[in-house]
């Protein structure tokens, strides 16, 4: 750290004394660790009344964040944490709008910067240990949302694991934790704004979709009932509910954390002039996203029920399942699904707008952390929005596949190029030979290997080549890039076990990264995998 | 703007998404269709500029310098663009958006100083907080007590 930074430091750390002032008489603040959108980490150290002096993750929130919020953060940690790899709370401290988290401190390495020292059997125990907290926390109906390496400390040298950070974190159907209640997505649309939240062991269906069929009215009629519908939104969601006591309020309150707001960002590569959406609709669309939230997906089975219970009516036009788009459908509402998290590390339901979302998704977060581990590639998808991000997706899994998948979670998906799902194994292990650079700089191998690899994918990136070049390929073209790295090198990446990765491995990645929730691994069951088969 | 407020009198001329493309809708047929034309597999690194023109992904990028920034004090070399990184996501962090007052706001710290704010902020909307507070054990010394006169 450069020496403004630690004066800038010390000046952050002077105004957390001043905000919290409890702080100044219990800890002596060591220095900063960590720094998001939402909070900055401290180092601290506080004498315990045993008298043992004891270091402490000192997390202050940034104070624009819900009571609701801190409290269901607080919980989760509390009802949680402290077992099975699962960050625990020791206190916490407020004062006003200032809240500060008091944590067991957990030393802990980059995960960019491991990654390539790894061995197999490291690997195996990092990926079974985050399992085991994704098990805990999902026995108490906890949805994690942030599955990535920077929320999941590990201590190498300790073989300590710690899952951190339930900032963004939502409970399900029938959470254990009180204050994710609360935190329950409701369904867009204003019939059941007034009823309290059905908690069952089923996803409420009260988003009735129009039926394709009465799809083709089009009259005036049917535009003016959108419209004062959409009136309706702007009304029922407003009104008098800045009380935040009621439930729904509170509810209103937690769309999205990463503020979804103007989410349809995937029309920006198009070549199309879209019909922009009035400034009206526009501003309804604002309003659902950042105060009312989360629909509960319509699932086939709701598809045949009544239209009269229908809460919200779109105008029908003829572009469904078809190469095209008008202005009725891109006039219409955004739909508003649960999206917090970080990118690259979404599953195809979050990409998609998926209403419904369970504990699968933070499987998927573990897949794309395991295809990082096994292919030595991180981030593995770096995609600028939702639409490229499942574009990038379906270049490995496969088009079919991925439509395949959608149609399960309640999305038509078309792709004008038929993708073929590649083959793990050869993906990671072609990805991994990029990881043989000769000797140099660090920082210098560590982006010509980013470099390396990111060639390989765009070489296999079947969007645009006529035929997706195989990987073989890819990897002789490593291979010439590179001089032959020392065979110090390889024989140290072999005795790492990486020459013997067992199809076990792949066969795991595969299940965490099943494009379809319903079917995806849960955390107990991949406990168990074979691949862990030594381990506790 | 008329012709807004009366979509159907406009003409519905369909327009056809060039190859290669995806699209993502709804069964329901209810909500604004997803697509993107052209997809890009190194899309991240060639939208750089997008960061500072895309006001709904901040808090991605946000998350993402903070995870380069930790990289940084871990390994005690800064990298390349680090310190931009570093800057950018001090800008980025002045605003955002109050959950508590329910509104956008550009600078951080003048809006927790509003009065609405402060009202908020000495308010019992934290006593669910203070509720848990409650169920912890404090197992600290406090040294206020020794330094209120009293010597250990
Ligand atoms: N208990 C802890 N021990 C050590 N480091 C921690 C602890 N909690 C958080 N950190 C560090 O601070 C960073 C940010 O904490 P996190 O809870 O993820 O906050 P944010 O919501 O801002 O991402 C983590 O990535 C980690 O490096
Ligand atoms: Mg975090
Ligand atoms: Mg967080
Ligand atoms: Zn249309
Ligand atoms: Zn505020």
């Amino acid at each position: 750290m450069s020496s403004g930074d630690t004066a800038g430091v010390a000046k952050e750390i002077e105004k957390l004394y001043a905000a919290v002032p409890q702080l100044r008489n219990i800890f002596y603040i060591k220095s900063k660790i960590g720094e998001g959108t939402f909070s900055s980490v401290y180092l601290a150290i506080g004498r315990l009344r045993s008298g043992e002096d004891v270091t402490f993750a000192l997390k202050h929130l940034i104070p624009t964040s819900h009571p609701t919020r801190i409290a269901a953060e607080l919980q989760c940690l509390s009802v949680a944490g402290g077992e099975d790899n699962v960050m625990g709370v020791k206190y916490c401290f407020r004062n006003k709008d200032h809240v500060v988290i008091v944590m067991p401190y957990l030393e802990h390495e980059c995960f960019a910067d491991i990654l390539h020292s790894l061995s197999l059997e490291e690997t195996k125990e990092y990926m079974f240990n985050l399992l085991k907290a994704l098990r805990r926390i999902h026995s108490f109906g906890i949805v994690h949302r942030d599955v990535k390496p920077s929320n999941f400390l590990y201590n190498r040298s300790l073989k300590k694991f710690a899952l951190v950070d339930f900032g963004l974190a939502q409970g399900t159907p029938d959470t254990k934790i009180d204050l994710l209640k609360v935190l329950q997505p409701k369904k867009q649309g204003s019939c059941s704004q007034n009823h309290p939240y059905i908690i069952s062991g089923n996803w409420v269906h009260q988003n009735i979709p129009v039926l394709r069929k009465v799809n083709h009215v089009s009259s005036k009629q049917s535009v003016k009932k959108q419209w004062s519908h959409s009136g309706t939104h702007i009304s029922t969601g407003n009104h008098g509910q800045e009380g935040l006591f009621g439930s729904s309020a509170q509810r209103s309150v937690f769309g999205e954390r990463n503020f979804n707001v103007h989410s349809a960002v995937t029309t920006d590569n198009t070549t199309l002039k879209a019909v922009k959406p009035s400034k009206m609709l526009d501003v309804t669309t604002r309003k659902l996203a950042t105060r009312k939230t989360v629909s509960a997906k319509s699932t086939s089975s709701s598809v045949n029920k009544k239209a009269s219970s229908i809460c919200q009516t779109s105008l029908a036009c003829d572009c469904y399942a078809k190469d095209q788009v008008c202005n009725i459908c891109l006039a219409r509402t955004r739909q508003v699904a649960p999206r917090a998290g970080t990118p690259g590390f979404r599953a195809p339901e979050v990409l998609t707008k998926c209403p419904h979302q369970t504990t699968a998704i933070d499987m998927w977060s573990a897949g794309i952390i395991f295809l990082s581990l096994l292919s030595g590639r991180y981030h593995f998808f770096n995609a600028a929005d939702d639409m490229n991000a499942l574009a990038q997706i379906m270049t490995i899994r496969g088009s079919k596949e991925t439509i395949q998948a959608s149609k399960c979670f309640g999305k038509n998906l078309l792709c004008s190029k038929e993708l073929p799902s590649k083959d793990l194994k050869t993906l990671c292990e072609g990805l991994r030979s990029a990881v043989l650079l000769p000797n140099g700089d660090q920082h210098d191998i560590q982006k010509q290997r980013a470099a390396l690899q990111m060639q390989i994918m765009e070489n296999q990136d079947g969007w645009f080549s006529p035929e997706s070049s195989n990987i073989t390929h890819a990897s002789s073209m490593v291979a010439s890039c590179v001089s032959a790295p020392d065979n110090m090198d390889i024989e140290q990446s072999n005795h790492n076990g990486w020459d013997r990765v067992p199809n076990e491995a792949y066969h795991l990645l595969d299940r965490l990264l099943d494009m379809n929730p319903a079917t995806r691994i849960t955390a107990e069951e991949a406990l168990i995998h074979p691949l862990f088969k030594n381990m506790r | 703007k008329s012709e807004s407020k009366h979509p159907a009198r406009r003409k519905v001329k369909p327009q056809k998404l060039k190859s290669p493309y995806i699209k993502v809708e709804d069964c329901s047929c209810q909500y604004r269709p997803l697509y993107l034309v052209l997809p890009q597999f190194r899309s991240f690194q060639n939208t750089t500029s997008n960061y500072l023109v895309e006001v709904d992904k901040k808090a991605d990028v946000g998350q993402k310098l903070a995870e380069t920034k930790q990289s940084i004090n871990k390994t005690g070399h800064v990298q390349d663009g680090a310190n931009n990184a570093n800057i950018k996501l001090k800008e980025q962090k002045k605003h955002g958006y109050c959950e508590c007052c329910l509104k956008k706001y550009d600078s951080l710290e003048s809006h927790i100083l509003s009065p609405q704010h402060k009202n908020y902020s000495e308010s019992a909307y934290y006593q669910v907080v203070d509720d848990l507070i409650s169920t912890f054990e404090f197992d600290f010394v406090d040294w206020s007590k020794y330094k209120n006169g009293r010597k250990r």
